[in-house]
């Protein structure tokens, strides 16, 4: 361009001049320069210093003359021509949200990418989902599993400790160690003489899930060989009792244990009373609450 | 190039030698002619040569053997001789063109082994350049520093109807897929027309500057037929 407009040194000017008298394409690459260069002529788009130039270089040549005519009518006829589709490739219609040619292919490479990425992640994170989802599914089987099992066991339980018709006293139980409290046992402790009144009662939350509550009453002395329970509310006596309990342990921390379910508790203030030997002398109280 | 068109270049070349009267050329620039203080016109009249048959058939070969071949760079290398006195601001860049080619067509004839004939030419054509530039500066001198603008020729004022006929006839007869690209090369403006070519060049399936070649040589050929429209009788 700037060879056109005259710009260029001498040392540069002919440089340019050798390379296009030996070079075709050169040369014809200037030639197309010229055209771009009355291009922005004729549509007024030159510099003033370049238009003053430019106009130097034209007005010694009537072949320039001739093509700025034919310029101005290129830019005045051109435009105007309805663009015919013959020969153009259609545009697929996703093309459409890509305006632009080798930009838009890029544009839509990266977008295609883009998609790509994301349709992976989401393809990952589901199947993480799924993963935790089936890992969640089995623990829970598992869990309602293990409720049943623990369910069929508490019904045993109660089964057990239910009173036969011929039997109204609780059935001995055999005397075992106090059990830590499960997900369906509950284990209770009472010391006798305590009141609510006289250094409290220890109150017990029965979960619903509680079964079973098994009883540990710590004995004063054990003085007699066996015992008697009952279990007596604030409103109604002897709810059950069991009998033939032998005492445990050394005689000075002898304890008596056994079991009751726990759907005999409902909520209230409760206590058991202990009878000793064969003669059925009370020998102590054992007070307790149950809150659910 | 066709044979009409070869017969059209040998007619070109005779009417050449016919019109003109050409001293001989020199490359070296220390001839006594080129020291004269005579202007360039008083020597072409004094000193004449003619562009023979014989030395114009020379001048072909030196460009190629085959005929065909031979005649499609002779019209290049007129093309570059008048582009290169043009874009360096010569009047009458078609007679230098001439010029230029008459002194090389001499050397061969006189029986000059020339190697590189491409640099040959341009360095005739810069020694042609430089006496036109003597001539010059000795004519602005006895015509009072009058401006070299003022001496160029008017060109004709053109019927604008005319050619805005001969160019709707023109742009009709192009084929569809050059009518096609000339016209999406030209549609819009500046930033909008930058990504139209783009865009044009991507549903050709060739690169920008292809389309580029493309379009100016549909637009050359499409300049050349206005112009005979233009010149035919109606």
């Amino acid at each position: 361009m700037r060879y056109l407009l005259g710009t260029l040194s001498e040392e540069e000017r002919a440089r340019l001049e050798e390379r296009y008298f030996s070079d075709d394409k050169e040369f014809e690459e200037i030639e197309i320069a010229e055209e771009e260069l009355i291009d922005r002529y004729v549509r007024g788009e030159l510099a003033v210093t370049d238009r003053k130039e430019f106009e130097q270089t034209i007005a010694r040549s009537p072949r320039l003359m001739e093509r700025i005519e034919f310029a101005k009518l290129f830019a005045a006829r051109l435009p105007t021509e309805e663009a015919p589709v013959v020969g153009v490739v259609k545009r697929h219609w996703w093309e459409r949200f890509f305006p632009g040619g080798r930009g838009s292919q890029m544009a839509l490479a990266f977008s295609t990418a883009l998609v790509l990425v994301a349709f992976a992640v989401v393809l990952v994170g589901w199947w993480q989902l799924r993963q935790q989802s089936r890992q969640l599914a089995a623990q829970q089987a598992a869990l309602e599993q293990r409720q049943r099992e623990l369910d069929k066991q508490a019904a045993e339980l109660a089964q057990r400790a239910q009173p036969t018709p011929t039997e109204t006293p609780v059935p001995p139980q055999v005397p075992q160690e106090p059990a830590p409290q499960t997900g369906t046992e509950l284990a209770l402790t009472l010391f006798p003489g305590a009141t609510r009144s006289v250094g409290g009662s220890p109150d017990i939350r029965l979960a619903s899930g509680t079964s079973v509550v098994q009883v540990r009453l710590n004995l004063r002395n054990a003085d007699y060989s066996s015992y008697r329970v009952t279990l007596n509310s604030v409103d109604r006596k002897d709810i059950s009792s069991t009998s033939g309990l032998k005492p445990r342990g050394p005689k000075n921390r002898a304890a008596l244990t056994f079991r009751i379910p726990a759907q005999r508790l409902p909520p209230g203030d409760y206590y058991f009373s202990l009878f000793g030997g064969p003669a059925n002398e009370s020998v102590d109280d054992y007070h307790f609450r149950v809150i659910r | 190039m066709s044979g009409a068109d070869f017969r059209h270049l040998a007619y070109n070349a005779r009417a050449l030698t016919s019109s003109r009267q050409e001293r001989p050329a020199s490359l070296s620039g220390t001839d006594s002619d080129e020291q004269s203080a005579h202007s360039q016109q008083t020597q072409r009249q004094k000193t004449k040569w003619s562009l023979t048959p014989e030395a114009f058939e020379k001048l072909l070969n030196a460009f190629s053997a085959d005929r065909e071949e031979a005649g499609v760079q002779y019209e290049i290398m007129r093309r570059k001789l008048v582009r290169f006195f043009e874009w360096r601001r010569v009047e009458s860049a078609e007679d230098c063109a001439d010029d230029t080619m008459n002194r090389v067509a001499r050397r061969i004839e006189s029986g000059e082994v020339i190697e590189n004939l491409n640099s040959y030419f341009y360095g005739v054509a810069r020694m042609v350049h430089l006496e036109v530039i003597k001539d010059q500066e000795r004519l602005v001198v006895s015509i009072d520093d009058e401006p070299q603008v003022l001496r160029q020729k008017a060109p004709e004022p053109i019927e604008s109807e005319p050619r805005v006929i001969c160019f709707d006839r023109c742009l009709d007869s192009l084929p569809p897929e050059n009518r096609t690209l000339i016209v999406g090369y030209y549609q819009e403006e500046r930033r909008a027309k930058i990504e139209l070519r783009q865009e044009l060049a991507d549903n050709l399936h060739i690169p920008l500057n292809a389309l580029r070649i493309r379009a100016h040589r549909i637009r050359t050929r499409l300049e050349q037929c206005i112009t005979q429209c233009m010149e035919a009788p109606v």
